[in-house]
């Protein structure tokens, strides 16, 4: 216990690497004639070993390190860390890709909720105008770690989570690329909450998300917790990304062209483009921010040649295409779930994925606009004003997309897509004022005003949390097996949709006012407003309730839910809820479309299921069933023993009159055995099921070859014909063997040489007869 | 006429009737008291009318497709499959591009004409650090001021700095509809041209700590005639004490202490920093067995040496020690312990 991965020995080895890293920096500096204790430096070591440490406590790098150190390789893949078996495996290292979404987009809950209580302790001040629950400096420290917490840990990795869950089924992939990988990434993310959250502890960091020098630099012992948590969440980000790409390109099942890729894949590859690409450029950007802190270099000092402009450009070059991190993903839910529950394919398929390219693209050219009254060089306001217009083009074909889907389609308003028709409703609200904060003069006049407040939360909020909403009601059945209470979850979505347009649309108005963001207080003229936001954000924060009893309440003893309730077409779908702990037993093979709802006969994949294992019978022979075993071995030995290979055509008349014409020369006994087909005409094969189908056609041959007075046995074995006929030559020899098949254009058999290859192998008679299939009910 | 064409027609309808309600709407903006804050306010105008009909197409074929399309109960049918519209997709991408590049135009030429310089215009230097504004007249000696005044109808350029240690600051006069950020190391220029008297709110704009909400002062946009009134009674009262300019204690305790700090002789009422009125006991609590006089003088000069718990370390500026001379230092102090007199 002490010893194995866990949380004892994550919380002993994450003390002590801390305390060890303190008192060996400490040490060093004690010795080089330096006070001992800097709060600084000994705090950015504690975060980064004891973070670490974390990390290794748990378990996250068990495997590696035993690789690093030469332990040998087990001959199988070692699974007992994936898949859960019990509540409990979610507490634990687990390399399933739908264990670690579940983990992630609970835990991103837990920081969702706190981030947002730290917002109604924002309301609770601003309510009215003069200081009453909290300082100045705590009031900063209430919108730095709301921000930082509500973009770093909940919304990018809540889509990180859902797309883990949902996107290797999608493409038909057993799990992530890198499944340890995976399980790393997620279990940085509870040390990055951590850094953010105990930054309370001493003194919240209060630059804003932005972290804007020199302010950042200047700032509390928080801006170090920061700093650290920017370094777990980024790293977390970074690997996650790296592990979509690599599982989009080269996991897809056979047949998943990137033109039948569903969008959400699509949003993926997307986003991941961009983190990969941006990420590293706020992780270093905050790395700079550290050293001016405690190594007291000067990036961005202007006192000692830094620029404090630069950053904001290093910033922003992560930042805006983060603002498309934060949306890609819920565009890509949005495109799924407005399509399945309109049941119409998604209007202009190409032209949403081209435009979520494009968006990833000009995401790189357009993050000036956050600086038109920053005081960076003014000649590039303009050509920044054009780009940030271009970025609205492909936004709109989105938008005006999925309105064409859901016209003249057959809506069902189940919960997601009522998020998603909010998400509608109020993405194009804060898409609008994006386009007003595009034009510079507006912009001078609005920029770090509630206008910009406003408008964050309209894309933020409206778009991103409306769309997590959506996905989490989507997937939930899929990822646990139960339905959620469908009413409950439109008064969810009512309370949230109207609280959150009241609490949000009026500080509009405020910015244009005047009124300054990230203030603690604020002109009286301002306050009856602000009295009612704070009043609406509160029944907003109340709304959550709801939802997260729903889930607990569902999960715990919400309906059984069936593999497919929205009848999607999708991947995912088609496997159980929730999928078994590799999701396919086999690769599917894509055929279609993802969403050809609506076309007669069109399929988007199939889907082979192996049935479960299951006990073998022994088969008696009717007539035998009371003899004593003497006897019966007599009678047995006697008797010739032919062997009868057919699947579909056992049954079939050509086949019981070859059998029969047998016995009328001499007392046989007949062994059919049926190996079992490849599909061929369903969408999903579930083995269970052709085997039912294959055990009603056997039946019937042995009904009928007993009722002609035939000594009978039959059963049904697994696939390959030839190695079902050797085993049974082995065990029983017979003297004659007759296969039957279809004609040689259909029979697969044939193709295969099974006749030629028996006669070679068993060196007995082998009789073959060809039979057309009959008609049989399927099972 | 189909449905799609009919549902359209509606939404233009309510487009237009949104478009006229904005219009319609009296005190929409907040007093625009300059030929800048028209342009924007033009803008803006135009902008939300642009809006208004974007809005209604939206949430129009939206409704109705909730309402018309949905599914009756136990409707397990699919809807027709449409995989697309050429027409359709090319007017929704040709249409928000000419719309957009139409206002990225508009929006260039509003700003070239905002930035156009006139040739009598005045040049006021603003300084910014924490938590106050300092406003200099370079064409009027030089004079210093805490609060502004501007002549009306003539373009002001203002020079915008901050305090080399200090941090952004954002000069913000919303009825102007400006602002800009005021950069340690960086000069940065403003243009305005005010257009009507009265009584403004100057603010900061960037977070720049704790004092940020705090960080106002007022704007008075004065006829000429009451411009050069004003800047002779400032002249006066800036030299009225002695030899030296402005060791006038209350003066500086207005300008450089009372954003944050509560002094009732200077009718300062701050709450950042620690209450100067129980300075004296502060002082023998806190001062390590200095003198009061001492204490004072460490805490204005190097703020973080000793900080009164309860309050946070590193907010006080670090620069008085170089901004006030000597001479004002000792006046400060001994003004401060001796309660205003």
């Amino acid at each position: 216990m002490w010893l194995r991965g866990s949380w004892v020995r994550a919380l002993w080895v994450a003390a002590f690497m801390g305390v060890a890293a303190a008192l060996i920096v400490m040490g060093i500096r004690d010795l080089s004639g330096r006070t001992a204790y800097s709060a600084g430096v000994v705090q950015t070591f504690i975060m980064l070993f004891a973070g670490i440490g974390f990390t290794i406590g748990i378990g996250c790098w068990d495997y590696w390190w035993g690789y690093l150190i030469g332990r040998p390789t087990p001959a199988h893949e070692d699974h007992s860390n994936h898949g859960a078996y019990s509540w409990k495996d979610y507490f634990k290292v687990n390399t399933d890709h739908k264990v670690i979404g579940v983990q992630y987009l609970v835990t991103t809950f837990i920081f969702f909720m706190i981030g947002g209580m730290l917002a109604e302790g924002m309301r609770a001040e601003l309510a009215t105008p003069g200081q009453q629950y909290f300082s100045p400096g705590t009031f900063n420290g209430l919108f730095s770690v709301h921000a930082a917490l509500m973009i770093f840990l909940f919304v990018i990795p809540a889509f990180a989570g859902l797309g883990n869950f949902v996107i290797p089924i999608m493409i038909g992939a057993q799990d992530m690329a890198f499944p340890r990988l995976n399980a790393l990434s997620f279990w940085m993310l509870p040390v990055a909450g951590m850094c953010m959250v105990s930054s309370f502890l001493v003194t919240p960091f209060d630059a804003g998300w932005t972290n804007y020098v020199p302010l950042a630099v200047h700032g509390p012992d928080g801006q170090t917790m920061w700093v650290m948590g920017v370094q777990f969440a980024g790293a977390s980000s970074i690997a996650t990304a790296v592990n979509f790409l690599v599982t989009i390109v080269t996991m897809r099942a056979p047949g998943m062209t990137f033109w039948r890729m569903p969008l959400l894949v699509w949003a993926n590859l997307a986003t991941s483009t961009l983190v990969v690409l941006g990420t590293p450029f706020i992780a270093g950007a905050q790395f700079q921010v550290l050293f001016d802190r405690i190594m007291h270099t000067h990036f961005f000092d202007p006192t000692g040649g830094g620029d404090v402009i630069a950053y904001q450009h290093i910033f922003w070059f992560y930042s805006h295409p983060a603002v498309y991190i934060m949306m890609l993903p819920g565009f890509g839910i949005i495109s799924e779930v407005i399509a399945i529950h309109s049941r119409k394919p998604i209007f202009g398929y190409k032209l949403i994925a081209i435009s979520t390219v494009a968006i990833g693209v000009l995401g790189f050219t357009v993050w000036a606009h956050h600086m038109f009254v920053s005081g960076m060089a003014p000649w590039l306001r303009i050509p920044m004003m054009f780009t940030t217009m271009a970025i609205a083009v492909p936004t709109g074909i989105k938008m005006f997309s999925w309105l064409a889907t859901m016209w003249r389609g057959v809506i069902h308003l189940t919960t997601p897509m009522l998020f998603a028709c909010g998400f509608l409703a109020t993405f194009v609200v804060g898409g609008l004022s994006g386009i007003f904060l595009a034009v510079i003069p507006v912009d001078i006049a609005t920029s770090d005003t509630y206008f910009v407040v406003a408008h964050i939360h309209y894309v933020l909020f409206g778009g991103s949390v409306f769309t997590i909403y959506a996905g989490i009601y989507h997937w939930f059945p899929k990822m646990t097996g139960k339905m959620y209470d469908e009413g409950l979850g439109k008064l969810h979505f009512w309370l949230t949709f109207v609280a959150f347009n009241a609490t949000f649309m009026p500080m509009h108005w405020l910015g244009l006012q005047g009124m300054q963001r990230r203030i603690a207080d604020y002109p009286s003229q301002f306050g009856t407003l602000n009295f009612f936001i704070s009043i609406m954000a509160f029944i907003l924060g109340a709304s959550t309730l709801v939802f997260l009893y729903n889930m607990a309440h569902s999960w715990w003893r919400g309906e059984t839910a069936p593999a497919n309730p929205w009848r999607a077409l999708t991947l995912e779908w088609q496997v159980t809820s929730p999928p078994p702990i590799f999701n396919f037993d086999e690769p599917p093979q894509i055929v279609g479309s993802p969403y050809a709802y609506g076309v007669p006969g069109a399929r988007h994949a199939v889907v082979t299921v192996h049935a479960p294992p299951q006990p073998e019978e022994v088969p008696v022979p009717v007539a035998l069933a009371t003899a004593t075993r003497e006897e019966r071995e007599a009678i047995m030995s006697a008797l010739k023993h032919i062997l009868v290979v057919a699947n579909q055509t056992v049954s079939a008349d050509r086949l019981i009159a070859a059998v029969r014409n047998r016995a009328t020369t001499d007392p046989v006994r007949v062994t059919v055995i049926c190996p079992q087909n490849d599909p061929t005409d369903a969408w999903v094969v579930n083995e269970a099921d052709v085997r039912a189908a294959t055990q009603a056609r056997l039946d019937g041959a042995l009904t009928a070859l007993r009722r002609a007075g035939i000594q009978a046995t039959g059963y049904v074995v697994e696939r390959d014909p030839y190695t079902a006929v050797m085993d049974v030559v082995e065990e029983d020899p017979p003297s004659e063997i007759v296969v039957s098949t279809l004609p040689q254009t259909r029979s697969g058999w044939l193709r295969r040489d099974l006749i030629e290859r028996l006669r070679d192998g068993t060196k007995l008679p082998v009789e073959h007869v060809v039979s057309d299939a009959p008609e049989m009910p399927r099972a | 006429m189909s449905p799609f064409f009919r549902v359209g027609f509606v939404a233009l309808v309510l487009g237009a009737l949104g478009s006229l309600a904005i219009w319609l709407t009296p005190s929409w903006f907040p007093t625009s008291a300059a030929v800048q804050a028209d342009r924007q306010d033009e803008l803006y105008f135009w902008l939300m009318v642009m809006s208004a009909f974007i809005f209604a197409i939206v949430i129009v074929f939206l409704v109705y497709s909730m309402v018309k399309f949905r599914a009756r109960p136990g409707d397990d049918s699919d809807g027709e499959p449409i995989h697309g519209h050429a027409g359709l997709e090319i007017i929704w991408t040709v249409l928000p591009i000419v719309i957009v590049l139409g206002f990225a135009i508009y929006g260039a030429a509003a700003l070239g004409r905002n930035e156009a310089l006139a040739k009598d215009r005045l040049i006021v230097d603003v300084q910014a650090q924490q938590f106050a504004w300092t406003f200099t007249y370079p064409s009027y000696g030089k004079l210093k001021t805490g609060i502004l005044a501007l002549p009306v109808g003539r373009q002001v350029e203002f020079h915008i700095t901050a305090v080399e240690h200090d941090v952004l600051h954002s000069f913000y006069i919303p009825a102007f509809r400006l602002k800009q950020d005021a950069v340690p190391g960086v000069p940065q220029k403003l243009i305005a041209t005010p257009t009507k008297l009265g009584t403004y709110m100057v603010t900061c704009a960037e977070l720049c700590g704790i004092g940020h909400s705090q960080m106002r002062t007022v704007l008075h946009v004065l006829s000429p005639k009451d411009f050069t009134a004003w800047i002779a009674d400032q002249k006066k009262a800036a030299s009225q004490p002695a030899a030296g300019g402005s060791t006038d204690p209350a003066a500086i305790v207005s300008s450089d202490c009372a954003s944050c700090h509560t002094f009732q002789p200077a009718n300062a009422t701050g709450t950042v920093g620690p209450d100067l009125d129980n300075l004296a006991s502060d002082a023998s609590k806190y001062g390590g067995g200095q003198s009061p006089e001492d204490y004072v003088k460490e805490s204005i000069v190097d703020p973080d040496k000793v900080v009164v718990p309860g309050f946070p370390k590193g907010v006080m500026p670090t620069t008085f020690g170089t901004s006030l001379s000597a001479d004002q230092i000792d006046a400060l102090v001994q003004y401060l312990l001796k309660g205003g007199s």
